[in-house]
């Protein structure tokens, strides 16, 4: 991996022949819009590109004297994605665990490798954003993306490939910038959850409090649809003679989500599907795959209608552990 | 990207396979028999996802054995849109499955042990691909005693009676057929299955594994039941029924607290099922 | 703005027993915010407040106690009041069992309108009234920052209540502003623009709908499976699917209240649609929903002696 600054001039080179394979997410386009063309895609989030709302898993049609059925298609023209830190470990933490695990999820995984990330340092979290509570920070990084910290003049870089040979050594100045910058940002945000908070929370699921916490959410699918990390989808078969197996967005909040076609319901009311989404995220998921399925971006936070807040939940599952745990 | 990188089976794809035979086993069960493929190897208790082209898809548990070399079969209770398509559907025709998918039954565990099945309903299905698995020549001699207790609403909900018939004069099992209503015809014997079980069944639980399967309450009662003849949690083994559309433990909906059906059940032993929490 | 005649009185009622629950609204973790809130016991009324985000339509959180003997105490604004009456009428609640507080509304405001106007915002810079407020020491009238869908209220003051703490107030849409006329002043082609638009932002995630008193449905049309009229992709002729479908069958049941409109997520001008059936079912039948209990449904009505013009 290399560091290096790129000025200005030298971005706008690099991102010359890209102009019509960019993407940007809604948020970092708020901050560092003016670092990118009129023509870049504005995506809500990587959801957008890896697992669009709507998409064709295979097709069958009548071929006359009986069915067939073949594999659909994906565009596989290389892509490059720019969002902030929690958006691309939403990503690379948890929807690639989910569908490039075996079985692998073949048309994930072709738009996947196609697929370039670029994260964008977060330099004013907002009032909704937890991400240092569950195991981020607004400098995350990972090897596989370009790290980026637009400044006035230039950007830092680490990473690597073909921007990086664009780049000049910084020297030690720059490097006492960025980890200053890093340490004003960071400073007062709250600490990590506990390492046991996982598997103590799946004690609690019988817990009273569920009640309450749950009490005035009304189960509709704005916090799942607009997070960056649920990935739940339904299958279904559309068209009679010729048609398609299509995945679209589920969301563990509607009843219809779990509802056997004996109209039994595991999870019949609103209580035992909030307790389901913060469960999978900081229970479940963590118990299988290491690391909690919530980035911490605060989406849910800001566009529930009725101010459902997950750290209220969280925070209220914490102290109760905590308690027993004293 | 090399070679083997680029051969990625899409697992969402399924397998035509032709109707080779249909069954009427009851006024709404029928038992389809599929040419099978040897692309699709499974396990008793495996399930399978199944395909009607232009109608929908929807999972079932495989009721054929494996050591049943070249069919497929899944009986199916008409319920809803998927179920009542395929009650349409005439030999010949083909659908589609993919899969299997699922644990399966735990045959290390039960191997050398004395088996004692109790079905109810159409719940008889997937334990009847464990039960002729055990039963083919092959396989017999790995097992010790098999009972089989299985009931039904009345004598017209009980399926496979063709097999029941077949397994009756069989001398290496126990058969016990009870239904929970009777009619003028019937002579068998008439009562719920978790009594009959208590009530008939003597069995030293020490020696058996149970393995359960049928609609919920039934479910229930027999564990109950079970229990208290003595047999241990981890003695008894169920099989569960969940909405599960991919069957790959992604589309997020099929989990029982941290389990995913579709890949660590739909087989439970009692003992890890009775910590997991009631959301089934 | 009444907040103690508000405790005071749930404190009485649960005292009393006259009531089991009081539904109401109280802060929530975003400044800016009210959301409802359950209080069972008298101890807890100090969270009840009463202020200008009172977003939400309280009458939705009676339906989960339809099928329970819990007697509920309400707060209600004038729309809340009158989604009640149409769940009255409709017999999905029976009246003895819930307690209507009547508040008359201020409106809500739009937070986003506050920070466009007056910039970076923190609550304590507000000092808040009725029908102004002081930001910074600074006063400004309540109006121009008003939601979209309150601005165009006509009935601030609950129609039906058991008391009303406050006082009536005149309704904030004086006629001089019409939310219809500019869309009913535009060609077929511009109208069709502007919901296309709107509705192509639609994500489906039906807040709308389940923030909707009057949504009750137990299975929605839009997630039957048979017939399945539209699948799980949120795409333009689906989403308008939903949204005409849904607004047809609020055809005069509607109370207009808008809560759908302030619950999107994407702030899709998703209330102008029952709004405007509403004024189709104003203008043929001279109607509008929960402001009576005794006056007729004219689309839940069978009437022999009705022309049926649109089946000529």
């Amino acid at each position: 991996m290399s560091k290096g600054l790129v000025t200005k001039e030298k971005w706008w080179k690099w991102l010359e022949d890209k102009k019509d394979r960019l993407f940007l997410s809604e948020r970092a386009q708020k901050r560092y819009g003016s670092w990118f063309p009129p023509e870049v895609k504005v995506v809500k989030n990587g959801k957008e590109i890896l697992l669009p709302s709507g998409e064709e898993m295979y097709r069958y049609f009548w071929a006359g004297e009986e069915w067939k059925v073949e594999e659909g298609e994906v565009n596989t023209a290389p892509l490059f994605f720019f969002s902030l830190p929690c958006e691309a470990r939403a990503i690379i933490e948890i929807t690639d665990k989910v569908f490039l695990h075996e079985p692998i999820d073949k048309n994930y995984r072709q738009r996947r490798k196609s697929l370039s990330l670029g994260i964008l340092a977060c330099l004013q979290p907002e009032p909704t954003c937890f991400c240092s509570l569950v195991g981020g920070g607004p400098f995350w990084k990972n090897e596989e993306a370009l790290f980026l910290v637009p400044r006035k003049e230039d950007i830092y870089v680490e990473g690597e490939g073909e921007l990086l040979s664009y780049s000049e050594e910084g020297g030690e100045k720059v490097k006492q910038e960025i980890q200053t910058l890093q340490k004003e940002v960071e400073s007062g945000l709250p600490s990590p959850l506990p390492s046991y908070f996982s598997q103590e929370l799946y004690q609690h699921f019988e817990d009273e409090e569920w009640d309450d916490i749950s009490w005035h959410c009304m189960n509709c699918g704005a916090c799942t649809f607009l997070c960056p990390t649920c990935y739940c989808f339904d299958l279904s078969i559309e068209g009679r003679l010729k048609g398609f197996q299509l995945r679209s967005w589920d969301s563990c909040m509607f009843p219809k989500f779990t509802l056997h076609a004996s109209f039994h319901n595991p999870r019949p009311t609103g209580k035992e599907r909030v307790r389901q989404r913060v469960m999978h995220k900081f229970s479940y998921f963590p118990e299988r795959e290491g690391n909690f399925a919530c980035v911490g971006c605060g989406v849910c936070v800001e566009k529930c209608p009725v101010n459902w807040d997950i750290r209220e939940a969280i925070e209220r599952m914490v102290e109760k552990i905590d308690r027993l745990r004293a | 990207m090399t070679a083997s990188e680029l051969e990625v089976n899409n697992p969402y794809l399924p397998i035509l396979l032709p109707i080779a035979e249909i069954i009427e086993e009851t006024r709404d069960i029928k038992t389809f028999r599929l040419q099978g493929d040897s692309i699709f190897s499974y396990l008793p208790g495996q399930f399978a996802e199944v395909f009607v082209p232009g109608k929908g898809e929807a999972p079932f548990s495989i009721t054929s054995s494996p050591t049943n070399e070249g069919i497929l079969e899944f009986s199916i209770k008409k319920m809803g849109v998927v179920t009542t398509a395929l009650h349409r559907l005439n030999p010949g025709e083909k659908i589609g499955v993919r899969g299997p998918y699922g644990n399966g039954f735990p045959l290390d565990k039960l191997k050398s042990h004395n088996l004692l099945f109790v079905g109810g309903g159409i719940g008889l299905a997937p334990l009847r691909s464990l039960i002729n698995y055990v039963l083919s020549p092959q396989k017999r001699e790995e097992f010790a005693e098999v009972f089989i207790l299985y009931g039904a609403r009345s004598p017209q909900d009980l399926v496979f009676k063709w097999e029941l018939e077949k397994w009756e004069q069989r001398e290496d099992l126990h058969l016990l057929v009870t239904v929970d209503r009777g009619d003028n015809s019937w002579q068998g014997r008439v009562g719920l299955v978790p009594q009959v079980l208590k009530e008939e069944v003597k069995v030293e639980a020490g020696e058996w594994q149970s393995i359960v399967c049928g609609p919920p309450i039934m479910i229930k009662f027999t564990i109950k039941a079970l229990l208290e003849m003595g047999f241990s949690p981890s003695q008894i083994i169920t099989t569960l029924e969940m909405k599960m559309k991919c069957g790959l433990g992604k589309c997020g909906r099929c989990n029982i607290g941290p389990f995913y059906v579709c890949q660590e059940g739909p087989v439970f032993s009692y003992d890890v099922l009775e910590k997991l929490p009631e959301e089934y | 703005m009444f907040e103690k005649e508000i405790r005071r009185k749930a404190k009485e009622l649960l005292e009393a027993k006259t009531v089991d629950l009081v539904i109401g609204y109280t802060s929530g973790s975003l400044p800016f915010q009210a959301r409802p809130i359950l209080v069972s016991s008298p101890e807890d009324v100090g969270k009840l407040v009463w202020n200008h985000f009172a977003r939400s339509n309280l009458a939705r959180y009676l339906l989960p106690y339809r099928d329970s003997s819990k007697k509920i105490a309400l707060l209600a604004k004038g729309c809340d009041a009158r989604a009640v009456a149409v769940l009255l009428q409709e017999e999905q609640f029976p009246r003895e069992r819930i307690h209507i507080i009547g508040l008359p509304c201020p409106g809500v405001i739009s937070r986003r309108k506050l920070e466009e106007k007056l910039g970076e915002i923190k609550e304590e810079d507000f000092s808040w009234e009725e029908n102004s407020f002081l930001f910074q020491g600074e006063k400004w009238e309540v109006r121009p920052f008003l939601e979209d869908t309150c601005a165009r209220c006509r009935y601030p003051n609950p129609p039906l209540y058991d008391e009303l703490i406050g006082e009536e107030k005149e309704p904030w849409r004086d006629g001089s502003v019409d939310y219809l006329k500019e869309l009913d002043n535009q060609s077929r082609e511009e109208r069709w623009q502007f919901f296309a638009a709107e509705l192509s932002r639609c994500i489906r995630c039906y807040a709308c709908r389940n923030a909707c008193p009057l949504c009750y449905c137990k299975e929605c049309f839009a997630e039957s499976d048979s017939p399945r009229w539209v699948n799980g992709v949120p795409t333009l002729s689906d989403n308008l699917f939903f949204h005409l479908g849904r607004s047809m069958h609020l055809a005069g049941r509607c109370v207009e209240c808008g809560a759908c409109e302030r619950a999107c997520p994407e702030e899709i001008k998703i209330g102008l649609l029952p709004l405007k059936v509403e004024e189709i079912v104003r203008e043929n039948f001279s109607f509008e929903a929960g402001l009576s209990l005794e006056e007729e449904a004219p689309l839940l009505t069978y009437k022999e002696s009705d022309p049926g013009e649109f089946i000529k």
